[in-house]
């Protein structure tokens, strides 16, 4: 499938089931519009973009390829790792505070996506979290999260 | 000569040492907050306020602001280096700045912001003084008919901020105004496509789309292909503008002040929507627009001095009407009361050390700004130096960071990370995530000042052209959007938008 | 996930220290104030003195939260949701939290999620018209709205505030109809009001400035008693509409605190009330103390969420159900 196709019909679904939830939301009058009138026009709107950018598709407008051409080349699973790794730091920030999140989130990313030495990735990841810890936390007092330790 | 004994007066406070030295602070702490992302002014003044208790109202006031304006200046650096715009208005600096830090030009990117930011200040400064109290009345005649024409014009440069398919750019700017609309509505108080998720009330937070969208994404597509990253470590050539960048700079600056200092004076995101529309009028201006979005220098002086501008605009409503344009200029509302002032009309004639104080020091602070900058940018350059391997876990970290600081909220780092993955997507099928964002600012504006004009007009739509102001800027909006279809400007609007189809 | 890895570690911090009876030795730690404002409003700066001024009779830092949105709403919330009733976290309850669930579905229920501490102050509300306008007192402007319905507009600061609901009311009982216009906040209704955008707005202090520069004339007041700064200026009381609306607000934990724990801070924020930093915040902004104990505020509280629903009845915003 190619990607503009693709595309389009995502942003079909898309546009149409905000019009039809902006109805739900009430569109009100010219008079007193409601809070779905603008919500309205935006997903009719979408719609019909979508519906211009699938009809240059069908008539073999755009690049031609399939979705899985744009990722020839690329390595997505690195990508991909930082995403996971990304997702765990947030979920971990607030049970194990900042200090060792961050720490291990950097040490994480520093060895396992482009590996770089083990010490100098440790010594990274230490000294940037209590850096950046002391720059946030202590010096401009905007609290970052403290974790079960305390700290 | 009333002005320069009034000008002398607000010099011999401002040069008082300890207004210096407060002076001089806070534009510290401002570029400080400026350069990392994510903590605005608004944390950090929030911060300093009790602070200020203690130390005379002419000294609060002076440092409080030179944290604002400090704060401005430094919001480009992260943009222009890797990509991340600390605040919506450095979300169009984003796309040239980051281009020349590609190509090696990041030192000129950031010496032209910093230059741009200085020349904007201080001609922002020098129009606080002369024409601030008819300027402000004039900001008045805007009301909710204006606001929203005044929208439809921003939104309407859109076609000018994407060098792809401009169908897609107007798809991107309806998903922008879909979700700038998240959350209670707020005419009526009802929610609105919150999923009864008590996050989502106040709606999305434009940090972490615009970290996602720009910063994540960016890392992202760079893991994927090793190739191609080096290029803008290994590369640095000058780190100056040249004698050719300054040429190329000197009318988008001077347009952009203007253009961001009378925005400026108007009530809700004048920084934005002036930085954006610096960016669509230079781009439409240039006899060369096929060069924005790929490392023009024009496309980082026009949008930089226009939110720099605006800075300074917003204090003019503030210190001649008691209004504040903003979130930051409510803050130092704030400040003010509490130590027993009360800006507006009677400011200037009750406590003319104060207000003219605070204007000279404001020229003061935009030099100390300067001489803080300049020196940073050789080190800020030498950043790119270090590996890329090295560099992403560290900016990821610093996303992170600056969204969880800038709400609080853990929601808001998985936000910034679907928006991180949703940018990276969009990417690779030709989708430019900077129509979203305006889109995403303005939305909610139209739409609010939409319902309101429409509430006071009794539902009839004539308001908008009856209105002098409101018919201008709607006339102007036709004009852009009407021009491609007008055959001696095809040509030239096609280069502009169409390149790739 | 996240809860069982919370749990897991709470659980290996249990077995290494022994906690305490957690209300004998409260407190032991800082409080965090939950503010539902932005910072440097006048709300959240009045509330900034009652927490220094407070926190020298608890002993303990009191560290301001600001957590805005939902007209006020979001903070107490997000408290409701998430904290845990240990005394160490605590909300400014605006009148809002009793009025919204209401209006729209909320998260949390006023008569069940809260333990109300004790109430603290009070706004002073006002109407105002620009200085060159026709209407020299209220009397004459509500003269004009019945004779002209629906042409007189009004500014407030956001649907379904005090100053939306009172106006409504004011409407209701003279039998006339006003154009509501809600803005965001005091800047918007002030610069409204001066561009001749609406014929008036009803609002907090923020016109103080404008009215003693004679750029606004301000109508009536809206407390029990005429204001200190504006003495010249009528009640609503005054001018025989019966209606006092000031939008008192209070401090509340979430449900189930142990009164002892209650009562310290009850104390302590009582204590605070008294010192000169608070009083000068409130004459600063143009409040008034209104104190009301513990049991008093509770009582205040299930009479003002049953007040509120008949007002938000009569004015047809309840929701749908």
């Amino acid at each position: 499938m190619r990607p503009d196709l693709a595309g389009g019909v995502a942003w079909l679904a898309a546009g149409a089931w905000m019009a039809w939830e902006a109805c739900d939301l009430g569109l009100g009058s010219a008079h007193d519009p409601g809070s779905g009138f603008v919500l309205f026009w935006a997903g009719l709107l979408l719609a019909a973009l979508a519906l211009v950018q699938l009809a240059t598709a069908v008539r073999g407008g755009g690049d031609g390829a399939a979705i899985g051409g744009l990722w020839r080349g690329a390595d997505w699973r690195k990508p991909l790792l930082a995403v996971v790794v990304l997702a765990g730091y947030a979920a971990a920030l607030q049970p194990l505070g900042f200090l060792v999140s961050t720490a291990l989130f950097l040490l994480i990313l520093l060895l396992a996506i482009e590996p770089t030495r083990p010490p100098v990735a440790v010594l990274l990841a230490v000294g940037t979290s209590a850096a950046v810890w002391g720059l946030f936390d202590r010096l401009l007092g905007v609290g970052l999260p403290r974790g079960v330790l305390g700290f | 000569m009333e002005l320069i004994d009034s000008l002398l007066l607000g010099f011999s406070v401002a040069l008082k040492p300890v207004n210096l030295l407060y002076c001089f602070g806070g534009v510290f702490v401002g570029t400080l907050i400026g350069v990392l992302p994510g903590i605005g002014p608004v944390a950090a003044m929030s911060l300093l306020l009790p602070a200020t208790f203690a130390i005379p109202p002419e000294s609060a006031i002076i440092l409080m602001a030179g944290v604002y304006y400090g704060s401005m200046y430094g919001g480009s650096t992260t943009a222009i280096l890797v990509n991340i715009p600390g605040e919506a208005a450095s979300v169009v600096t984003c796309l040239d700045g980051y281009q020349m830090a590609r190509q090696g030009r990041a030192g000129p990117a950031l010496g032209i912001a910093a230059m741009g930011s200085f020349i904007a200040g201080t001609l922002a400064v020098a129009g606080l003084m002369l024409v601030a109290p008819w300027l402000a009345r004039f900001a008045l005649r805007f009301g909710p008919a204006e606001y929203f024409s005044l929208m439809v014009l921003g939104l309407s440069i859109l076609a000018y901020l994407s060098h792809g398919s401009l169908v897609k750019a107007v798809i991107m700017a309806a998903v922008g105004l879909i979700l700038g609309l998240v959350g209670l509505d707020s005419i009526t108080a009802v929610p609105r496509l919150t999923f009864d998720r008590m996050e989502l009330v106040d709606g999305l937070g434009l940090v972490p789309i615009v970290m996602g969208l720009f910063g994540v994404a960016e890392i992202l597509a760079n893991l994927e292909q090793e190739v191609k990253r080096d290029i803008f470590a290994s590369r640095i050539r000058n780190l100056w503008p040249s004698r050719e960048d300054w040429r190329r700079s000197a009318g988008p600056l001077a347009r952009g002040s203007v253009l961001g200092f009378v925005l400026g004076i108007l009530p809700g995101g004048g920084a934005v929507i002036s930085s954006f529309i610096s960016y669509g009028l230079e781009k439409r201006l240039s006899r060369t627009p096929e060069r924005f979005g790929k490392g023009a220098i024009e496309g980082v002086a026009g949008p930089e001095a226009a939110n720099n501008a605006a800075a300074g605009g917003g204090f003019i409503p503030l210190l001649t009407l008691g209004i504040p344009p903003n979130v930051v200029m409510a803050l130092l509302l704030g400040a003010f009361i509490v130590h027993g002032l009360q800006p507006g009309p009677l400011l200037m004639t009750q406590n003319p050390a104060i207000f003219w104080g605070i204007v000279a020091s404001m020229y003061i602070g935009n030099l100390m700004l300067l001489v803080l900058n300049l020196p940073l940018i050789g080190i800020w350059v030498q950043l790119l130096r270090v590996p890329y391997r090295i560099l992403f876990p560290l900016i990821l970290m610093f996303c992170v960071v600056g969204v969880y600081t800038s709400s609080g909220a853990i929601f808001d780092v998985y936000l910034m990370i679907a928006f991180g993955i949703a940018g990276w997507l969009m990417r690779k099928l030709g989708y430019e995530p900077a129509p979203l964002v305006l889109a995403f600012v303005l939305g909610p504006m139209l739409e609010n000042n939409l319902r309101k004009a429409l509430l006071l007009a009794h539902g009839d739509f004539a308001t908008f052209v009856e209105r002098p102001i409101s018919a201008t800027c709607l006339g102007v909006a036709a004009l852009l959007l009407l021009s491609p279809l007008v055959p001696r400007w095809r040509a030239r609007r096609n280069t502009i938008a169409l390149e790739q189809s | 996930m996240i809860d069982r890895r919370r749990a897991l570690a709470l659980a290996a911090l249990a077995t290494l220290a022994a906690v305490p009876a957690a209300a004998d030795t409260y407190p032991s730690k800082a409080v965090t104030f939950v503010v539902p404002w932005p910072a440097g409003g006048s709300s959240d700066l009045t509330m900034r003195a009652l927490a220094e001024a407070a926190s020298k009779h608890l002993g303990q830092p009191i560290v301001i939260e600001n957590r805005a949105g939902a007209s006020g709403t979001a903070g107490p919330a997000v408290m409701a949701a998430s904290a845990k009733p240990d005394g160490y976290t605590v909300a400014q309850m605006p009148i809002t939290v009793f009025r919204l669930p209401h209006m729209v579905k909320t998260s949390f229920d006023p008569a069940k999620d809260f333990t109300y501490i004790l109430n603290v102050t009070g706004y002073t509300f006002g109407v105002v018209v620009k200085a060159d306008a026709k209407w020299q007192t209220f009397d004459e402007l509500m003269a004009d709205a019945k004779a002209n319905p629906g042409k007189i507009s009004y500014g407030t600061p956001g649907a379904g505030t005090s100053l939306h609901i009172t106006m409504e009311q004011i409407a209701a009982a003279r039998g006339l109809k006003f154009t509501h216009v809600p803005f965001k906040g005091g800047a918007e209704t002030n610069a409204a009001v001066m561009g001749g955008h609406v014929s008036a707005v009803a609002d907090s202090t923020g016109w103080g400035a404008l009215v003693d520069a004679k750029e606004l004339r301000l109508l009536v007041t809206w407390g029990a008693e005429r204001t200190r700064r504006w003495p010249d200026v009528p009640t609503l009381k005054e001018l025989g509409y019966g209606i006092v609306s000031n939008s008192p607000f209070g401090i509340a934990g979430p449900k189930g605190m142990d009164p002892k724990v209650v009562k310290v801070l009850h104390d302590a924020f009582r204590k605070g009330m008294a010192e000169p930093v608070y009083a000068e915040a409130m004459r600063k902004f143009d409040m008034e103390p209104f104190y009301l104990s513990t049991a008093d505020y509770d009582r205040f509280a299930r009479e003002t969420i049953e007040q509120e629903r008949k007002l938000v009845d009569m004015l047809g915003l309840a929701k749908k159900s």
